[in-house]
């Protein structure tokens, strides 16, 4: 009988076969997104080269370099930005349509000297006239966050003048698309989708499907021969999905968490590799506004009660890793922080106990009590819907039981998150990353300004503001030192609790194209552009073939 | 004639409306006229009693993934910060405005893409694949579960039987992973994800056809395998009870051969109550079959139904509900009115 119903269930496929087929024919025009010429090959050969580029199912064209939901490649392999700085690596400067920048006027002038070999795709020159465009073009729909007064133009390029200095923003100037001016100008940056762009980055626009994205090599590139003929953005909507297609050699490079990472190296160790890049701190955040956590004494028991090297090993070990008290990782930002507190802080539960003591917190057999002979109670916040924030909250609070607090974790979905965060309305939270930049500006800005949106600790404090002022200020020499004294707050305040560096899992492979940026060679981050089009065109430009 | 009809001829006005409303079909297009101005409503309010706004949901998952500049956290805090702003009243009345002119608005997710262009991209994906597989389980379920249910307790019966309850009890995406498993990932017979090749340009060729064909039998087959039992058991049980009745003994006794008493007579009565089912699950197809989308990858609606509820975009599932709800009701309407014609039963009743 068995048999008889595998029978019957081949038939059906079949039957399927033809009802799909008879039918599937509407569906094209549906399917077909936008996209230019479907032409096949470019400049360069091989296989072509394909990144997961998305954990969503499905794709919309819109290669609008100016929209938030541009899909990835927009920046980098199709439009250029000016310049960046290698955040993988020691910070150096990388060109890309600047050549060189220099300040003047006490940081109120930037003077960006651009490449004059630069061309659009349809062979017209790329000049200081559309980058003073583009500049004028965002500020008039609000889509500048710089402090620009007036972009001109120079002998060699571009002159931006700011209302204050502006060597902190220096990243965020230099990863500024520029668009040709004669197309742009007149159209509204909010509604258009720019399905057939113009750039002058090393592809075109090959095909977009509902699932791909798939970019051809520029035969005419201003700058060099391009090497990967063919690019293909991918979606993925599950991990588990992504890590069978890494482990068949369906994709080429991929970033996204999968469970059980190491697994995939052991695969096939030659073709097969890891490179976690930390770019980003994730800290526990304490809700000031709520007892006891405005007391500094309890946030440096919660600081030194936890231990962060079995935190980063619960999920993924070698992918995160424990970072100094200054919230700076000491591996990248070693000459920022004073050598005292470089080391990731250690666990002493005795420590811990001393400081929690010092706010009438007491050990009563298993509990830590407080003044009013409550046990210290507090939910982690986290989503529930990231395997790995769950796994870290798990190991961070089962840690904090041990010592006697009686902590939980409150996994929600994302939308509940957010939420509750921005109604302040959680004992703690972990699973917000803040981003180091080129310097610290951004960094400690975003977690501590009053204004951030990201303060959701609620710290407000006339030092840290005053702090926070000067480095925005400081020139890039006087900037390791104008950091100091936030590190000094972060040390002795603990208004967050720095607990992990995010590592960004970049798994990519060597079996068709070598060359790729690792931890002996960072010359860029392995971004498909979701970062920076520099870093993603430095990238794909500096593959080989492999042999 | 207008005169006459306003103001004393009430009696033959009220008359006509009396005929009117009393017939059959006039009292079903009122049902479904409430019921859809019910779904309408229904479809505007749900979405807004979920927590979060779509800046913060965008920027989450922007987050996620790669660090997120404060100059592009500004943009996206501008164009989406307010998208579910303005008193509630307003909103409704600009949203049945909308409907009437057939503009949904710009969906959030992939903004600034128009709502009826991300539907229609997964439409035909969905109404194919799920409405094939749908038919095709019904199809295959009634008649197995017409053999099943003409000798009850004989061995197909009790083999086919406590299968598929096994089988039935099984979660579906569990079925979709292990397909997926053995067929695509360790024997590679079939494509892993996707609605056809990444490479293979859309278009009415032989090329595209084929590969979407090989991408759809791993997603068709689970659907198949998961519903069909529900169809057979279901079927069993009526042509179980319809074989004790008198016409079918009758139709023994008339010398009749087996295939023509079981077609002719006891499944044509066991299989009404299966086609109003029917119906309804034709109706669930452009819902699409959210979980066997997400494992394959397949870009139909029940994928892009996710997107918009982790994105918060309130006006792609607006519009994704609407198409859900008013296809359930119309192929209902379409339903109710066959089978009148069908079961003359019904037609004395009402």
């Amino acid at each position: 009988m068995r048999g008889r119903e595998g029978l019957t269930v081949t038939k059906s496929k079949r039957i399927a076969s033809g009802v799909v087929s008879a039918v599937l024919a509407a569906s094209l025009a549906a399917c077909s997104g936008g996209g230019a010429d479907g032409g096949a090959g470019g400049a360069g050969g091989g296989a072509p080269l394909t990144v997961a580029a998305y954990s969503q199912p499905t794709l919309q064209p819109n290669f609008n370099p100016f929209s938030p939901n541009a899909l990835r490649g927009t920046m980098g392999l199709i439009y250029e930005q000016l310049y960046d700085f290698n955040t993988a690596g020691t910070f150096e400067f990388m060109p890309s349509l600047a050549t060189e920048i220099a300040w003047a006027d006490a940081g109120k002038t930037l003077d960006i000297t651009l490449d004059t070999r630069a061309k659009w795709a349809d062979g017209s020159p790329l000049t200081g006239d559309d980058v003073v465009f583009t500049f004028e073009y965002m500020k008039q729909h609000e889509l500048l966050a710089l402090p620009l007064t007036e972009a001109t133009k120079t002998a060699d390029g571009v002159r931006l003048r700011f209302s204050e200095p502006a060597y902190a923003i220096v990243q965020d100037i230099g990863r500024t698309a520029i668009v040709p001016a004669k197309i742009w100008q007149g159209k509204d940056p909010d509604k258009e989708l720019n399905t057939s762009p113009v750039g002058s980055g090393p592809y075109k626009l090959g095909r977009v499907t509902g699932q791909q994205a798939s970019f051809e090599a520029r035969k005419d590139y201003w700058k060099q021969q391009v090497p990967v003929g063919q690019i293909n953005y991918i979606t993925t909507s599950s991990t588990s999905l992504l890590a069978q297609q890494l482990v068949r050699h369906e994709v080429d490079l991929a970033y996204a968490g999968i469970p059980d990472i190491q697994q995939f190296v052991a695969k096939d160790p030659d073709n097969n590799h890891l490179w976690p890049v930390h770019a980003s701190m994730k800290p526990l955040l304490l809700n000031h506004k709520r007892e006891p956590f405005q007391d500094v004494h309890v946030r440096k028991g919660f600081a030194l009660a936890l231990n962060r090297e079995q935190i980063a090993n619960a999920y993924n070990p070698g992918v995160y890793a424990p970072v100094s008290a200054t919230g700076l990782y000491q591996e990248d930002w070693n000459d920022w922080i004073p050598e005292a507190d470089r080391a990731p802080l250690a666990q002493d539960q005795q420590a811990a106990l001393a400081e929690f003591a010092k706010a009438g917190y007491h050990k009563n057999g298993d509990q830590l009590v407080g003044p009013d002979g409550k046990q210290l109670t507090l939910g982690v916040l986290t989503v529930s819907t990231f395997a790995d924030g769950m796994a870290y909250t798990q190991e961070l609070v089962s840690q904090l039981n041990q010592i006697g607090i009686k902590a939980t974790v409150e996994g929600v979905p994302p939308t509940a998150y957010t939420t509750r965060e921005g109604k302040g309305d959680f004992d703690a939270i972990y699973g917000d990353a803040f981003t180091y930049g080129a310097n610290p500006y951004n960094f400690y800005s975003s977690m501590l300004a009053p204004d951030s949106k990201h303060n959701f600790v609620g710290w407000d404090d006339p030092a840290t503001n005053k702090a926070l002022a000067t480095l925005a200020k400081a020139s890039p020499e006087e900037q390791k030192e104008a950091t100091l004294p936030l590190e000094k707050i972060m040390v002795d305040q603990v208004p967050v609790i720095p607990l992990l560096v995010k590592g960004t899992p970049y798994m990519y492979s060597t079996e068709n194209w070598t060359g790729w940026p690792s931890e002996e060679d960072p010359y860029t981050t392995p971004d498909p552009g979701a970062i920076s089009g520099v870093f993603a065109a430095k990238l794909v430009l500096s593959l080989k073939p492999a042999v | 004639m207008a005169a006459r009809a306003t103001a004393p001829a009430r009696t033959p006005v009220s008359g006509a409306l009396r005929a009117l409303t009393g017939s059959v079909a006039a009292k079903r297009i009122a049902f479904y006229l409430v019921a859809g101005w019910a779904a309408i409503t229904l479809n505007f309010l749900l979405p807004r009693l979920m927590p979060g706004d779509p800046a913060s949901a965008i920027l989450l998952k922007m987050t996620e993934l790669g660090p997120v500049s404060p100059q592009r956290e500004a943009v996206v805090h501008r164009l989406f910060g307010g998208a579910n702003s303005g008193p509630l009243w307003d909103q409704y009345v600009s949203y049945l405005g909308g409907l009437f002119r057939g503009d949904f608005g710009l969906s959030i997710a992939f903004y600034p893409t128009p709502v009826t262009d991300v539907v229609i991209s997964g439409f035909w994906w969905t109404v194919i694949l799920v409405g094939s597989a749908t038919v095709i389980a019904f199809v295959v379920g009634t008649v197995l579960g017409a053999i099943a249910g003409w000798r009850p307790g004989q061995r197909f019966d009790s083999i086919a039987s406590p299968l598929s309850i096994f089988v039935h009890s099984v979660p579906y995406f569990w079925i979709a992973l292990i397909l997926a498993f053995v067929f695509a990932f360790q024997w590679g017979w079939l494509p892993l994800a996707g609605g056809a090749g990444r490479n293979v340009e859309p278009g009415f060729t032989a090329a595209f056809i084929g590969s979407a064909l090989e991408h759809a039998v791993l997603p068709a087959a689970t659907i198949v395998l998961t519903s069909i039992s529900g169809w057979l058991i279901h079927m069993r049980n009526m042509t179980a009870s319809v074989i004790n009745e008198d016409y079918v003994l009758l139709a023994r006794a008339k010398g009749l051969p087996n295939s023509r008493v079981i077609s002719g007579y006891a499944a044509r009565n066991a299989i009404l109550p299966s086609i109003s089912g029917f119906a309804v699950s034709i109706g669930m197809v452009v819902g699409g079959s959210l979980l066997t989308e997400l494992v394959f990858n397949y870009p139909g609606l029940g994928s892009l139904l996710n997107q918009a509820i982790l994105n918060l975009d309130y006006p792609l599932m607006q519009g994704l509900f609407l198409v859900i709800s008013l296809t359930v009701l119309a192929i209902n309407f379409i339903a109710d009115s066959i089978y009148v014609l069908l079961d003359p039963r019904t037609r004395e009743v009402s």
